[in-house]
Formats: structure tokens, sequence, C-alpha cells
């Protein structure tokens, strides 16, 4: 298994700002790999740059050795490397509130055209999410965070992506349903064979379900390794698991 | 209410409905027929608006005139298949008629799509005022276009079919009344269940409610936008087509219809589209009944319907079935 996923030297800044500088870092093909950091240290910008939905100042970013984002508007459109099979969960979880929970699984399917392909993975999706299964009909804004959480990685799968870019996954939810969550990222992982990258704040989760790491402050990668080793850092310990 | 059943029951008693009473009753029924046809056309315009809205945040103050050219395009052809004024209506002539609908509506959307490439497309991360700005010099040179092409002298659009009034009780239907109605609604019907069924209408749906998450799902968005622009476009060419009946065909004629219509996606709440469609008719039923109930004279009617808007947005700002929800975090 080679790296799926290569960002090499990439810098973005928001007007004078500069939010990432010179970031490099590969992710595994059938890995999870966690970015851990606190807020504001660029974890949401890396996400966005990889999608191409922020321009790059420096650098590149590849996906299974093809280039998708370059500098100066010479990367791909959004839409063109969602079509590569890369989905992201965004970050405050943005379903279509005003369609039902069905809609937004269509939506995610948009790129599939086998009607009996999404009819399945509408299936596989009610079954892997039974709450979801329970409010198909139902508008998603109606959802509770935990259950809009899970209607949009079940979204994001309905595209069969190869590589699954989660942004904070457990925010603002309760510690038992981000346990839950973290459960259901693991089994997509290992039994659908998705490539896992993700970001998050609660770092001893993250670090605990992924087999490699990298914390990112002030726009900079400082330190990467196994998740294990990382969980047994002692500056991630002070910083990041209040140890 | 109590305007309303004075304006019913002048003699002040609902009780004693007296042969006067009954004659006001029926001629306000009236105005509510009238107003409902003009409502239907203020709605199929009104959609184009509230849908580039929805997805652009953008007035298109072109789309008015939009509906002259689909105006003008549909009179040449009909004119061009039957001969003109001279045809008496019969099958033939409402054959062509349906041919000069679909293809004006064809040509309109492309013109649509057209503008948007040309016009509002490179001005996209511009200040926000620019597009609108560049929208307003596209409806003078469309206007100013046809001024050019075929004279300010307006033309009267040939009735395809009979037009003998129709009368149910004390109320008067024409056959054109019907045609604008059965038309509208058909419109409505198809787009509605474009927008709710097909997989590109889920795709406007969604690119309107959050465009760059509908880029996640692989939307090509700039596609949707142009076929937000060709639906509209084509919708406001059938209205064109429908008010040319009453009104006529002229250079100007999508300047005051096309901001009425504005006034109505934005009274229904504008990006909504239900919205457009409840705004137009709402819009079209109050300035019939309107006037005539507060004595407004004929040529200050339009007044009405900025009266109407300023009062809706006073109660609710973002219009009847806008709604200004936050998200859950």
């Amino acid at each position: 298994m080679g790296e799926i996923l290569k960002i090499d030297g990439i810098s973005v800044s928001y007007g004078s700002i500069r939010a990432l500088s010179d970031v490099s870092m590969s992710v595994e093909e059938g890995a999870i790999v966690s970015l851990i950091g606190a807020n504001g240290a660029g974890k949401s910008t890396l996400l966005n740059a990889i999608v191409g939905l922020v321009p790059l100042k420096e650098g590149s970013i590849s996906f299974s050795g093809e280039t998708i984002c370059q500098t100066k508007h010479h990367g791909l459109t959004t839409d063109m490397i969602a079509r590569k099979g890369i989905a992201l969960v965004p970050e405050g979880r943005h379903v279509f509130s005003d369609m039902t929970v069905e809609e937004n699984l269509d939506m995610g399917a948009f790129m599939v055209r086998d009607q009996e392909l999404i009819a399945r993975r509408k299936e596989e999706m009610y079954d892997f999410f039974p709450i979801l299964g329970a409010r198909r009909k139902q508008k998603t804004r109606s959802l509770s965070g935990g259950e809009q959480q899970m209607m949009a990685i079940a979204r994001a799968l309905m595209s069969g992506p190869r590589l699954l870019l989660l942004d904070e996954p457990g925010l603002g939810l309760a510690p038992l349903i981000v346990q839950d969550i973290f459960h259901k990222i693991r089994i997509i992982n290992e039994e659908n064979k998705v490539t896992v990258f993700l970001v998050e704040q609660n770092a001893r989760l993250a670090l605990r379900s992924s087999s490699y790491g990298y914390v990112l402050e002030n726009g900079r990668i400082v330190l990467q390794d196994s998740g294990e080793a990382l969980l047994r850092n002692e500056r991630v310990q002070k910083a990041y698991l209040g140890a | 209410m109590t305007v309303l059943s004075g304006g019913l029951s002048p003699s002040g008693s609902l009780l004693f409905i007296s042969e006067k009473d009954v004659s006001t009753i029926s001629l306000y029924m009236q105005y509510i027929v009238n107003g409902l046809t003009l409502g239907a056309i203020y709605s199929l315009i009104a959609l184009g608006y509230t849908m580039v809205y929805g997805i652009l945040k953008f007035i298109n103050f072109a789309h008015g005139d939009i509906l002259m050219v689909g105006a003008f395009i549909g009179l040449l052809i009909y004119n061009a298949l039957t001969g003109g004024e001279a045809a008496a209506p019969g099958a033939w002539t409402i054959i062509a008629f349906v041919i000069a609908t679909l293809v004006s509506m064809v040509a309109c959307g492309l013109l649509g799509m057209l503008i948007e490439r040309i016009a509002y497309k490179p001005l996209r991360n511009a200040n926000r005022l620019a597009p609108l700005l560049s929208a307003i010099g596209v409806s003078f040179i469309l206007s100013n276009g046809a001024a050019w092409i075929f004279g300010t002298k307006s033309r009267r659009f040939p009735y395809p079919f009979e037009n003998e009034p129709i009368h149910i009780g004390s109320i008067t239907i024409t056959p054109h009344q019907i045609v604008i109605v059965a038309v509208s609604v058909l419109m409505m019907i198809l787009l509605a269940s474009f927008v709710s069924r097909t997989r590109m209408g889920k795709a406007m749906r969604a690119a309107s409610l959050d465009q760059p998450t509908s880029m996640l799902m692989g939307i090509n968005v700039n596609k949707v936008i142009s076929l937000t622009f060709a639906l509209g476009s084509a919708l406001a060419a059938v209205g064109g087509i429908l008010a040319s009946f009453d009104f006529r065909v002229y250079p100007s004629m999508g300047t005051m219809t096309g901001l009425k219509a504005f006034v109505a996606a934005v009274i229904g709440g504008i990006g909504n589209i239900q919205g457009a469609m409840l705004g137009g008719i709402l819009l079209g039923i109050l300035e019939a009944v309107g006037a005539p109930l507060l004595h407004i004279p004929n040529g200050m009617k339009d007044t009405v319907a900025f009266a109407v808007l300023i009062i809706v947005l006073l109660v609710k700002p973002d219009g009847i079935l806008g709604k200004n929800e936050r998200e859950k975090v």
C-alpha cells in the first residue's frame, strides 16, 4: 500500500494572515491518520485546501500520484476533486437543512449514475446509522447535533470515496455520542477499506484510533509519529491530553 | 376585515343583503378572477428572480426585459406561421401559438445563459454592487436594442383562439384568462416536480442552500447556475407571451411587470420557490381588488403593489415564506 495523499510544502494565506506555512505530510492508503491541534492552528484550512476550497500560495497536493492542487488556479475545482474520490465531512456538519435525510443522501450520491447502486448504498447507510433510517423523510434541520454528524458522514460515504476527510467529527457532541461516532469511523475504515484523515481537538480519542498522527501548531507541523507514540509523548500529553 | 366587509356591504349590514350588495359581491368576485390571471403572470416571472437570488444572492434586474424579448420572439414566430391578424382562430393558430411559445422559451433560455456568462460570471467574486450595475446595463441594452430593431410602437398579439367570454353567474371569464392560469399552473407544476424529483433539480436546491458543500458533493456549480438562468428565462418568456394578450408587445413592457414580479418574489420570501408562486398570486389579487376597494384611480394602480410590499416588509422582513433561521451548532 502506497501513500494515497501527499501534501508537499503548502502555504495558505488569508490576506496578510498566514494560516499554513510549509506543511508537508502524507497519508498511507488504508490507514486512519489524524491531525491534532488547538483552535486556530489551521486544521480546517488544511482540509479545505485539500478539497480546493482555499487556494494554495505555495506547494502542491497530490492524490494517488496525481496533482490535484497547485498554486495560482492551476489545481482542480472542488467538484472535480470530489470526482477523484475524496469526500469531506465539513466542520459544523453543513447538512442541507431544508432537505430530507433521504434527499441529503441523494446529494451525496450525485456523482453516482447507477440507480441500483444508490438504492443499495442508501439501505446500507440506514442499517449502519439506524437513526437515519427512522428519520429518512424528515428534514435534516430537525435532527440533533449527533444525528446531523451521522447524516454528514453517511452523505459523504454515498459517493463511495477512497479518502474520507473528517473535520472535527466530535465537535459539540456528548462524550457517548463522540465514542459512537469514532467507533463507526473505525468500522468504515476496516470494513469498507476507506482511508480516513481526520482533524480533531479531542486528541486522545483521535490518536487512539489512528495509526499515525501529526501535530499542527500555528500553521506548522511540529510533531509527527505513530498514534501510540504521540499519546506517550510528553509535549503532546502536556498540551493536548491535559496530563 | 372591517375594510373588506365595508366594501362588500356598503349598506353596513351583512344580515340584509340587498340587490346592490349582491352586485357588489359579484363585482369583487370578478376583480379576484382578474387578479388571479394577473397574479399567475407575476408568479411565472417572480420564479426567475427568486431562483437566481437563491443561488447567487443577486437580483437579476435584466429579468424583466427577458420577458419582453420572449414576447417579441413569440409574436414574430406566431405571425410568421399564421400570417398575423388576418388568421382566423382555429386548430392551426393554436398549434402555431404552442410552437411560438416553445421556440421563445428555448431562445430566452439560451439568452439568459449567455447573459450570465458574459455579464455576471466574470463579476462573481467582485464587489456585490458590480453585478447589480451590470444587470441594469444589460436591461438597458435589451430594451433599447428592441426599440432599435422593432421600433417603439406597441403591437397587438392576436388571439390564437376564440375569445368569446364565458358567463358563470354574474362573473365573466374570457378563454384567454383560462389559458393564462392553466399555462402558468402547468409551468409551476413542472418546475416544482423538476426541483423536487430530478437529480439536477435537487442539485439546484442544494447549491442554493449551501454552495461550498454542494461542490463537495461533486456538483458543478457553474452548470447549476447556467441551468437556473435558462429555466428562469424560459419561464419569463412564457410570462411575457401571456402578458402580451392584455398589455400588447413593446420594448419597455418588461419594466413595470418585471418590477412588480420582483416585488412579488420579495413578498413571498426571496429565494423561496413556493414563495414566488404565492407572492405573485397574492400581489395580482390585491392589486385587482385593492385599487377599486380603496378608490385608487387607474393611473395610480401600481402604488398598491408597492404599498403591499412596504407593509409585508414591516411585518415580516423576510417575506411570507422566507425564513431567517440559525443553523444548529
